[in-house]
Parts: C-alpha cells; structure tokens; sequence
C-alpha cells in the first residue's frame, strides 16, 4: 500500500498499568501493534477515535497514529510510535517482556 | 540530618490518603482523566511514554541508609528493580502501576519522603550542593536554607499555581556545584563584613531559552531568606505570563521587564511582607539548623592516599578520580559513579541501593547526597575505610572511576521513556561511554563534562555541558545537535552550536573527532578541553567536527 494514503491505528495507555495499547476490530484493546486494527477511512477513523475517547476508564490519551499496512500486520511510520510499540532500547521491560 | 515534625508527618500522611481516594475515585470511574491528572501530577505521578512515572523528591540530594534502602524496596516491590535518580536529585520510578502508587506513596511516608511538588506550576524540590557539609571551601552547610525553604513551599496556597514550574538551588561554597546561575532562584552563600548571607541570583534557566541568571542582591542577610525569596516569587506570580507557555519562566519575566523594574518590584513587596516575619521563621531555621550538626567525626589515625601505594592499581586509580579532599581531618568524600560505561546513566539497581544504604550506615555516619549529575555521595568516609568501601562498590558493580571524565555523562531519560522527548538520549551516553572505555583514552583526556538532553527542554543541562549534544527530530529520524563551550561551574556559560546536527549513527564518530581533535590542540597535557575551547574558539573544533565543509571552503 503507498505510504501517502490514509492508514492509522488507535493507540492510547491502559488506564491502570499505564501500558502502550492498540483498538482492535472488536473495539476492544490489544498490547501488540500486530493486533491492532488497521483503519482506512478518514470518517471511520474520526468515529473510533471518539469511541476510543469514550472508554476513559481503560485507555487515555488516544490519538491516531500512522501507519503503513505490511503483510505481517501494521508497521509505524514514526519513529517515537516505533519505541512505544517496542518498549524501552536500555532494558528488556514493557513490549519486550510480552 | 533532618527528621520530621508531627506536623510534617501529618501532612504527608493525609496527603497520601488524600490520594489514595483520588485514585479509587479514578478507578471506579467517578473522576475524569481531565479531573484527575492535576491530582496526580501534584503527587509526582506522570504517564510516560511505555508507563506511569513516579517522581520522588530527595530534598537537596541527602538521604539516609533507611530511606535508600526503603527506595530499594519500593524499586522491588512495585517497579523492575531499579530507579533513576535525575539531574534535579530526584528518583524516579519508570514502571508503577496507578493502583499501587498510593502504597508506594505510604512507604515513602514511612521513611519521611514524599513526591509532593516534584510536577506542576509550583516550586519544586530545592537542590543543593551534594558536597554538603562536607567540602572544604563551605562556608557553611547550606542545607537547612534548603529545608527551611522546602517546609516553607510545601503546600504555600499562594504558590499552588505560578505561571510555570519554579526551581530553586542553594550552595554554602565558593565553587557552585549547585548550577546556581541556571535556576529560577540560585542562593549562593557570601560573606560580608564576617557576616554571612546568600548572593541572590534570579532568572536563570535552561530550556528553549536559556540565559544565566542575574545578580537580584549581591548580599542578603541569612535571616531575610525567607521574606526575599516569597516576594520574588510573589513578583513572578503575579507578573510572570500566563498567556504563553513559552514565556512563562521567570528568566523571561526578567528578561522582558529588566532585572531594575523587577528589582524595584521585588524590594517593594520585601518591605511590605518583611513585618509579617516575626521570628518564627528564625526560630524554626534555630531547630532545623540543629538537626543539620556535622557528625561526631573520628580523630582515629588516617592514612594519606600515598599509603595505598600497595593496593591495586584499580584502587588507586578511582581514588584518583572519585574522590575528594573533606573539611575534616582523616576523611575523604567518596562518589559512587553510576555511569558504568554502557550502562544507563543515574540507573540504580535495587541490589546496588542496598549496597550503597549498607555503606552510608557503616561507613559515612548514615549520609549519602545524590548529585546533579546523578551519581551518588558517600560523603564522610574515614581514609582508613576506602579499601573496604571501595571492595564492596567493586563486587556491587559501582566502582567505576570516572567522576568528570568524558564517560561521566549526564543524560535525561529522552525518548526510551520521556513523552516530550524528541531523541533518544541513553543509547547515545552508552555508546559514547562504551567507545571512549574502548579507546583507553579518558584519563588522557581529563575533565570533561559532556552532557545529553533529548529535547529543547534541556533535563540533561546540554547547554552547560563543555560537550552539549541535543537531541531533536529532522525529517523523521533521531538527529543530534551538538553545542561547545558551555560551563556550568561559576563562570557559567551558554555553550554555543556548532554547526548541523548529526545523524544517531554519526554523532558518535563525531564526538570522537572532536574530542581526539582537542588532545592535538590542547598546549600541553594540563589544559583541559574548556580550558582549550577559551582559548582557541570554536574555529579549529568546528574544523574537526566539519572536515568535508573545511575542504570544500
């Protein structure tokens, strides 16, 4: 898929843990970037944000983050949104004890 | 050292309980997010970049054995085993979970800390010198200035909400390891006419804007301290801007009104608040002063360091570097470095806390400092102690020699868990560390102090360091900017940028360059790298940094 067309998953952190999460198809929350859903439509990506928002009591802070949409699930374009989804480059903790 | 009121205690304790509601009300979902995060903030809790942060205030950098040890525990109980002690003597914690934050609060409590005031628009943990009570150019131990002012800002209603964060340094010596010029307020102690008092400093500050502070007084009497210091911050309240986050430090306010209009200002406000201060504040500084009393130190023969001649040459060597000459007879000043080279720097593990807890309590009369640049103080060690000190540091993997040398980086967090980092800074101080560990250059090269920020924000004083290097986003990918000339120390300085930012796989060899370039242009082994940038300007480093430019011109 080129990269200038409209590709984004939701991410936010979970409320009690403070992890990185991912919406998934179900609406639902997922640790793995490889899990997230993938969305393509500018409208439906403004929706689920809303409804990301609406779930204050599990995630906080969502927003759409870029993405390009690889055979092996979502990759990020961003480099800040690459680090969230691996954890930290010093220890083995958060993303990398999963 | 300082020990906690009834009343200090009470108001730590039902600052705890007052949270522990806070997060349940969060929790069952009858509090916002909007709601709750000032709340959390007040009590030093951030959502990072992977996790929560918890904050801890080390007010002016001591600490006791019990309360590192308890900071070991916490770090094993609620977090991954370690914690991070930061360039403004705070710990931090990078893995908490929201739920057990109030408990991890009431441990604090138990050993008399807390995490109040360590965010928000409100004065936080006031720094101190981490020699201490220890130095011998002190004129007088600086830290209960620093208590008085931490009871008096705890909690101030007048002050809950300035136009910005408002950060406050206090040394009692001549050499400023305090990086006083570069706070909000710098207290330096002066004497005058055998009198001492505190040269005040105002409108310093790092950051996007940096600027070294300016003179406010050149000597204010110990006993207006507190009368001085309120209506600065009083001034700043009320005139400091609100309309941009921007321009909402006091180094701005200064700035843009001038220090003489703010000078005016705040001797106005001093003479009107100055009756209201009827002693009482005096009175407490007589207690606090008290608790401060330097150790009942022992007269016990010392040896010199020239009697160690037959120890290994690894302890001579980090008796070369880490340490330093104490005010009393017989003693030493011991740095625990924790910048082992390609480690994290400021990094602690438990194991290692409770080592260093371990040894202040049999060693240094119960006293540790954390610096500025996040190592740690054994501050009063008898000489007859150091092989067993350093043994002990040695098999807890805390004896690296390196205090002011090139690997002896301050770096902030950055992007691996900052969310207002733009770069990476650790993985930059570890391959810095690590190469210059490979090249067994740096006790050629001397002192150096290379210092790393990941964003214009400047946690890791770049803009100070000899070496500055920040680190920001150009096109979409990690670049480094590096700065020359900057001096933290009495002189202090803003260093100046050299030229374009290096990319993450460059700023390393670049680093070298520069650095294996200052050993060809330094006059002679003794200069050091500032010592040469005085002398010679930037031109022949920047030539070293830009060979390609340098041919191409």
């Amino acid at each position: 898929m080129p990269s200038n067309s409209f590709s984004k998953v939701i991410t936010a952190n979970d409320l009690r843990s403070g992890e990185v999460i991912y919406m998934c198809f179900n609406g639902g929350w997922v640790a793995q970037l490889s899990d997230a859903a993938v969305i393509t439509d500018p409208d439906l990506a403004k929706a689920s944000l809303a409804f990301a928002e609406g779930q204050s009591d599990i995630a906080v802070g969502a927003y759409l983050s870029d993405v390009t949409d690889q055979a092996n699930g979502p990759a990020t374009t961003h480099f800040r949104d690459k680090f969230r989804s691996q954890g930290p480059s010093n220890y083995a903790h958060g993303k990398q004890e999963i | 050292m300082y020990h906690y009121s009834s009343f200090d205690q009470d108001l730590v304790t039902n600052r705890v309980a007052q949270f522990r509601g806070q997060v349940a009300r969060r929790l069952d979902g009858s509090l916002t997010e909007d709601e709750f995060k000032p709340l959390r903030l007040m009590n030093g809790l951030y959502l990072q970049l992977h996790a929560y942060m918890l904050r801890v205030a080390i007010p002016y950098g001591t600490l006791n054995s019990q309360q590192m040890l308890q900071l070991a525990i916490i770090s094993e109980r609620w977090d991954k085993g370690y914690g991070h002690f930061t360039t403004r003597q705070n710990i931090q914690f990078n893995w908490p979970k929201l739920e057990d934050v109030p408990d991890i609060l009431e441990a604090l409590a138990e050993v008399e800390m807390h995490a109040i005031q360590t965010s928000g628009n409100t004065i936080r943990n006031v720094t101190a010198d981490h020699f201490a009570g220890a130095a011998t150019d002190e004129i007088a131990d600086p830290r209960p200035i620093a208590e008085l002012l931490r009871q008096w800002s705890t909690d101030h209603p007048e002050f809950q909400f300035l136009p910005r964060k408002f950060k406050i340094a206090v040394t009692g010596s001549s050499t400023d390891r305090a990086v006083t010029r570069v706070h909000d307020i710098g207290l330096r102690m002066v004497t005058q006419g055998g009198q001492s008092g505190f040269e005040v400093i105002v409108g310093g500050g790092l950051g996007r804007t940096p600027m070294i502070g300016k003179i406010l007084r050149d000597f204010l009497p110990v006993e207006d301290i507190l009368p001085y210091v309120e209506a600065i911050v009083s001034v700043y309240n009320l005139l400091g801007r609100r309309d941009n986050k921007y321009k909402a430090r006091i180094k701005i306010t200064v700035h843009e009104n001038g220090i003489e209009e703010i000078k005016a200002r705040v001797e106005a406000r001093y003479r009107e608040i100055k009756p209201q201060f009827q002693g009482a504040d005096q009175q407490l500084l007589g207690e606090i002063e008290a608790y401060f009393k330097a150790p009942n130190f022992s007269h016990a023969q010392a040896p010199s360091l020239a009697d160690f001649k037959d120890e290994s040459p690894a302890f001579r060597s980090w008796a070369d570097t880490n340490l330093t000459p104490h005010k009393a007879e017989g003693y030493a000043i011991v740095s625990i470095s924790l910048k082992k080279h390609g480690g994290t720097p400021g990094d602690a593990t438990a194991v290692q806390m409770r080592v260093i807890a371990e040894l202040a309590r049999e060693f240094s009369h119960d006293e540790l400092r954390i610096s500025h640049e996040q190592n740690v103080i054994l501050p009063h060690v008898h000489r007859s102690d150091l092989p067993a000190v350093y043994r002990a540091l040695r098999a807890a993997d805390l004896a690296t020699a390196n205090i002011g040398l090139i690997s002896d980086i301050i770096a902030c967090p950055g992007m691996d868990y900052c969310s207002l980092a733009t770069a990476r800074s650790i993985p930059i101080a570890q391959q810095i560390a690590t190469r210059f560990a490979e090249l067994k250059l740096e006790h050629d090269i001397g002192p150096l102090k290379l210092k790393i920020s990941g964003c214009i924000n400047a946690c890791g004083h770049h803009h100070v360091g000899h070496i500055g290097i920040l680190g920001l986003e150009r096109a979409g990918v990690e670049s480094y900017q590096i700065t020359l000339g900057g001096d933290a120390g009495a002189e202090a300085k803003i260093g100046s940028r050299a030229g374009p930012g290096f990319g993450a796989d460059q700023i390393v060899p670049a680093i070298e360059r520069l650095v294996l370039g200052y050993l060809e242009l330094r006059s002679d082994g003794h200069e050091t790298f500032l010592q040469s940038y005085r002398r010679l300007g930037a031109a022949p480093f920047k030539a070293v940094l830009y060979p390609a430019q340098q041919k191409a011109a």
